[in-house]
């Protein structure tokens, strides 16, 4: 592993020896296998991303009864880090998944936009992350990712800027975001998505 | 049941117009009968279901809160109101209207909106639903209040750009043909203002 490349991104906390055993077995003995990372990027690294990811293009798309959102062009540095293979190597430490491949997406939730069900039906089971971009945020406002299966809700993250959340998502599990209020004002919050194989 | 004892003259007396507005209708078959009911019985049945106790119910795809199925209810106006929509004159009056031959079952509840809730675009297809239709009970509604009930121009057998924009209106009935282009959706209520109604599907 490039240390020198995960030092200057990440909060030095994750890449303490001690820490990797205890993500692996948070992952492993959580019902769902999912972990979230809180203060993943360190301070310097965050607020880059975060201008960088504020400044890029974005445009609009929406078929209703599937999701309303908007596609940001991602930003060369913010793709370099999220596709490497050292980000990628940490997460297959973590997991214990053997990855090659990160299929990475920008999207931007604003005040009507969602997800629904319906739209994760087509995807295929398998490991994906969360990056949250986002100011303080109160779930009241809605935007929440919501993992369920045919039965039950399963889990719900709420919008928590600078975490990363890994997520094994098994088939018959579904999600959704849910639609963002009129309450969020013009709060928005940005999701980082990896679909990892 | 007559229908004349509920129904306004407004809208029995009217019936071929009403029918050519139905076929006519873009996207999709649909007619918003304006004053349904006789004022006296739209008052009635707005307070009746005013004390009906209502659920909160949340998924991926709305936010509101329900009344149980309203043939259940203990408001002997309330199951007036759903003996009139069951009526075999009625089915007659509707299938008339509308060219769609019925069954005569019903779902039937009383839905309330408050500030922030919504119901995102759906086709409501479900096996039996032939109908769908919305009665609206609340006053006082503009467009910026949200709330509105919204039609979607289908493009390639998905929901494309909106077509109608219907604020509620009180003492309204909303019927529409529930088919595959059938996209529609509840804008948020932006307004305190609670959005009463009572929908369901005719089958």
């Amino acid at each position: 592993m490039n240390i020198e490349m995960l030092k200057e991104w990440l909060n030095p906390a994750y890449l303490d020896t001690n820490t990797i055993p205890k993500m692996q077995e948070a992952f492993k003995e959580s019902p769902l296998k999912s972990i979230r990372l809180n203060h993943f990027l360190n301070d310097r690294s965050y607020v880059k991303t975060e201008i960088s990811v504020h400044k890029a293009k974005a445009k609009h798309a929406k078929i209703a009864d599937r999701f309303s959102y908007s596609d940001v062009v991602i930003p060369k540095q913010v793709a370099t880090f999220f596709t490497s293979k050292e980000f990628l190597r940490l997460i297959s430490v973590i997991t214990g998944k053997k990855l090659k491949r990160c299929e990475l997406s920008i999207k931007k939730f604003g005040h009507r936009d969602y997800t629904l069900l319906h739209d994760s039906e087509a995807l295929k089971p398998g490991l994906e992350f969360f990056f949250d971009i986002n100011p303080v945020w109160n779930p009241a406002w809605g935007g929440s990712l919501v993992y369920r299966d045919a039965q039950e809700e399963l889990f719900r993250l709420h919008p928590t800027a600078n975490a990363l959340t890994i997520v094994n998502r098994k088939k018959g599990m579904f999600r959704f975001l849910e639609y963002v209020n009129v309450k969020s004002g013009q709060n928005v919050r940005i999701v980082v998505q990896g679909l990892l194989s | 049941m007559e229908l004349t004892e509920w129904v306004s003259r407004q809208v029995l007396d009217n019936k071929n117009a009403l029918k050519k507005q139905f076929k006519g209708a873009k996207p999709f078959k649909h007619i918003l009968l304006t004053n349904f009911l006789k004022a006296d019985k739209h008052k009635a049945v707005e307070a009746a279901l005013m004390k009906e106790q209502f659920y909160r119910k949340e998924a991926d795809l709305f936010k509101l809160k329900q009344t149980h199925e309203l043939k259940n209810t203990q408001s002997p106006v309330l199951l007036a109101f759903y003996q009139l929509m069951t009526s075999a004159n009625l089915r007659k009056f509707v299938t008339e209207l509308t060219g769609i031959k019925l069954k005569g079952g019903i779902d039937m509840s009383g839905a309330c909106y408050e500030f922030a809730d919504y119901l995102l675009c759906h086709d409501d297809q479900l096996s039996g639903r032939r109908i769908a239709y919305i009665y609206y009970l609340s006053e006082g509604f503009i467009e910026k209040d949200g709330g509105s009930l919204v039609l979607f121009n289908t493009d390639k057998g998905k929901p494309g750009s909106v077509a109608k924009v219907y604020p509620p209106k009180a003492n309204s009935l909303m019927l529409f043909e529930v088919s595959t282009k059938s996209f529609h959706e509840v804008t948020e209520s932006l307004s305190d203002k609670k959005r009463y109604t009572i929908t369901g599907w005719l089958h």
